[in-house]
């Protein structure tokens, strides 16, 4: 029984052994594995959300996110969508725009954005459109996040 | 009369050598990635300092039979060479060491291993990774780093803490600095307040859905990356860090020779005292050659050890295995074990099994790191430039 | 009907409530770490405290209307308060029979009287400031009871909300059914200490910013 007991053991202690250079060399072949669990993607407080619609306007392809209002459990009172602007060849130094995140046909905000400078400005015209969270440049893109009431938890 | 080590490979120099061969293969494979590039001078005496560096303090380690100083001497070049390339990359990228809302919206910030403390509860109930980066791209994508993490601390458990953890070795180095320390005493109770700080960080980030320890709390940010300093928010973040970092990772270690960030702050060192639990490796203390001197309470640098402790035979859970209290033991009493065998046989291959795996751990994260930011210094002396 | 709206309301945001009051309560369960019978006369304290909170806000409303509630510059400072008050009791009852930490002489000269036993006050006076915190849903139910247009209906709506928001606290006191552990005790002061240094960091933003 001891002996058993000896054997398991230091076979552990061989195989934590081996382990720690199989775990590096084999990493992307783990990483790959991980990363096809279902809780391995960005929570969208962090990626935007999902994308909700897709246009051309004014020479930029204009993707507007579903707005975020998650939360650790269900839903929470605030939230953001994400609108971003992308150019087929360069920015335009001015882009000035209305946004309809909801789908109901009217303009829910009026975003007014210097590329160059990077100063932007909101115009709120949805009651649930608070301010501004983050304006900025992501690579050949200009991403705006607006800071948003949740209609559902009022 | 000095007591006759433990180990049959001290003092012994062709023994020494035969356990030696190994690792001068391993450390070959893993400082140059299996990919050798010696195509500059550069990278040639980068790879000849690193590759000597590392196999005589392993030789050391195996002639004197001593592992924390030699450890140590890896230890704190990991942490001085990562920062000094993390930053050099981060520079040349970006131009300043500050990330801005460009990296956050392009999910581009690496992915540290302390992250893994604040995704759990939230992975599980909203089945997403609360952190603005990349699942498989990229340096550092969160993937990666969660399988590495997880490969680490099922083989050494907290070990990772002083053996991999490339933060670590900051307050290592500063604890070191002083030949005696200027509070003697310092409580281990104090360990078990990381654990609060793991608990509460947890929590706050579970219910804020944002790495919160990263955005208001990590010392490291200091020598790693932070957030541009745009609003009253940023600059309060930012005096919160630099003052942890002060603190925690050089005053504190100075004064108490304990290294006092990763003992009582860190949450991660928090988690990694749980794996401890279901790790093979141990240290006991032989309960028939101790005398209570104590020393080893006194001298363990993450409060793992009190009175109670050493009269049970073993330090607490937070042990991160670097293995002073063993050097320190005037009665060779303490040494590394494997749980369920005897702690008087067989030490030679329980120290043996433990250290293959903890300094090729050492090794594969100082190596490329260590010969790459050599090259860049070579590149630095003789150029002017480091880029 | 005012019970079950009151009440399916407290269910559907209540572990908000949760969150807003377990850093409160959580360290002092770890704590304490006792039996689960005593776990559970804490929680009545603390849900007591809570519920006297939140009825003295609603007779607050009742007498001077919404509009202070509706961040008024007076309300936040009063939140603030709340906040420094709630920090000051986690800290003291952190420290309080803290034996394992040694103050040192500075710690010999600071005598705390507040009664022969001060952690029997923690969790009915951390019921009563963590209720003056206005969670979110408590606003919600608040708005709602307002509507109603009479004490009796805001009431009675505020009561059920109130509980149906306790249901969630009811497995904490759980925690008691592990094993007495030394190691709980002091992770539960420590994590009291913490916790009331971010709360005096929230009461002193909310202080000083415009």
């Amino acid at each position: 029984m001891k002996t058993i007991r000896n054997i398991i053991i230091y076979t552990w202690a061989v195989l934590c052994m081996i382990l720690i250079p199989v775990t590096f060399v084999r990493s992307t072949g783990f990483s790959e594995m991980l990363a096809r669990l279902p809780f391995m993607k960005i929570n969208p407080r962090h990626s935007g959300g999902e994308i909700g619609r897709v246009y051309e306007h004014n020479n930029l392809k204009i993707t507007v996110n579903k707005p975020v209002f998650d939360a650790l459990i269900g839903e929470s009172r605030k939230g953001f969508v994400q609108v971003r602007f992308s150019p087929a060849d360069s920015l335009p130094p001015f882009i000035s725009d209305t946004i309809d995140f909801d789908n109901n046909g009217t303009p829910d905000l009026a975003l007014a954005i210097d590329t160059k400078t990077g100063q932007s400005s909101l115009q709120p015209i949805d009651k649930n459109v608070l301010d501004l969270n983050i304006s900025s440049k992501v690579k050949k893109d200009w991403v705006v996040r607006v800071n948003l009431l949740n209609p559902g938890r009022k | 009369m000095k007591t006759p080590s433990a180990y049959s490979t001290t003092g012994k120099i062709g023994k020494s050598v035969l356990f030696l061969l190994p690792m001068l293969l391993i450390t070959f494979v893993f400082i140059t990635g299996g990919q050798p590039d010696f195509s500059g001078t550069g990278q040639v005496i980068g790879f000849i300092i690193t590759y000597v560096f590392f196999n005589y303090l392993f030789f050391r380690m195996l002639y004197t039979g001593k592992t924390d100083r030699y450890r140590a001497a890896g230890f704190i070049v990991l942490a001085l060479f990562f920062a000094f390339v993390f930053i050099v990359n981060l520079v040349r990228a970006r131009g300043n060491m500050s990330f801005s809302d460009e990296n956050i919206l392009a999910c581009e910030i690496p992915f540290c291993h302390i992250v893994i403390t604040m995704i759990i509860i939230p992975a599980a109930l909203t089945q997403t990774i609360i952190f603005p980066g990349s699942i498989l791209e990229g340096f550092a994508a969160i993937s990666l780093m969660i399988v590495i993490w997880l490969g680490i601390s099922l083989a050494l458990g907290r070990g990772f803490c002083s053996w991999g953890c490339f933060y670590g070795g900051w307050d290592d180095g500063t604890s070191r600095i002083l030949k005696k320390p200027v509070i003697r005493k310092f409580n281990p109770v104090f360990r078990w307040a990381a654990f609060a700080v793991l608990i509460l960080v947890a929590l706050w980030a579970a219910l804020t859905l944002t790495p919160q320890y990263c955005n208001w709390l990590c010392p490291f940010k200091t020598v790693t990356e932070f957030e541009k300093v745009t609003s009253v928010e940023t600059l309060l973040k930012t005096i919160v860090f630099v003052s942890l970092f002060a603190a925690l990772v050089i005053i504190l270690p100075l004064l108490t020779k304990k290294r006092i960030q990763c003992a009582t702050f860190c949450p991660m060192g928090a988690l990694c005292s749980l794996t401890n639990k279901i790790n093979v490796f141990d240290v006991k203390i032989d309960k028939e050659k101790c005398n209570s001197c104590l020393k080893c309470v006194t001298i363990c640098p993450t409060l793992s050890l009190n009175k109670e402790e050493v009269a049970r035979g073993k330090p607490s859970m937070t042990c991160c295995k670097c293995g002073k209290c063993i050097d320190s033991c005037s009665r060779q009493a303490i040494h590394y074990h494997l749980k369920g065998t005897p702690s008087d046989k067989k030490l030679t291959t329980a120290r043996m099994l433990f250290l293959y795996p903890a300094f090729t751990l050492l090794v594969i994260f100082t190596g490329g790191t260590m010969q790459y930011g050599i090259t860049l210094l070579i590149r630095l002396f003789t150029t002017g430039s480091l880029f | 009907m005012l019970s079950s709206e009151g009440f399916i309301l407290g269910l559907s945001t209540g572990v908000v409530c949760l969150a807003y009051c377990g850093p409160v309560l959580i360290p002092y369960i770890l704590a304490e770490s006792t039996r689960v019978k005593r776990n559970y006369l804490s929680l009545v304290l603390f849900l007591g405290g809570r519920l006297i909170a939140y009825l003295t806000t609603g007779l607050i409303a009742g007498l001077i209307g919404m509009t202070f509630f509706q961040k008024s510059a007076l309300f936040t400072r009063a939140l603030a308060i709340v906040y420094i008050l709630l920090a000051l009791l986690m800290i003291i009852y952190g420290f309080h029979r803290f034996r394992e930490i040694c103050l040192g002489s500075a710690g010999k000269n600071v005598k705390i009287h507040f009664g022969p036993d001060l952690t029997a006050w923690v969790p009915f006076l951390g019921g009563v400031l963590t209720g003056f915190n206005l969670c979110p849903p408590f606003m919600m139910a608040f708005t709602k009871a307002f509507a109603t247009g009479n004490i009796s209906g805001s009431l009675m709506l505020f009561f059920w909300f109130f509980l149906g928001t306790s249901v969630y606290f009811i497995p904490l006191p759980l925690i008691g059914f592990v094993r007495r552990q030394k190691v709980l005790q002091i992770i539960g002061k420590f994590a009291s200490i913490l916790a009331g240094f971010y709360y005096f960091y929230l009461g002193l933003i909310m202080l000083v910013h415009k």
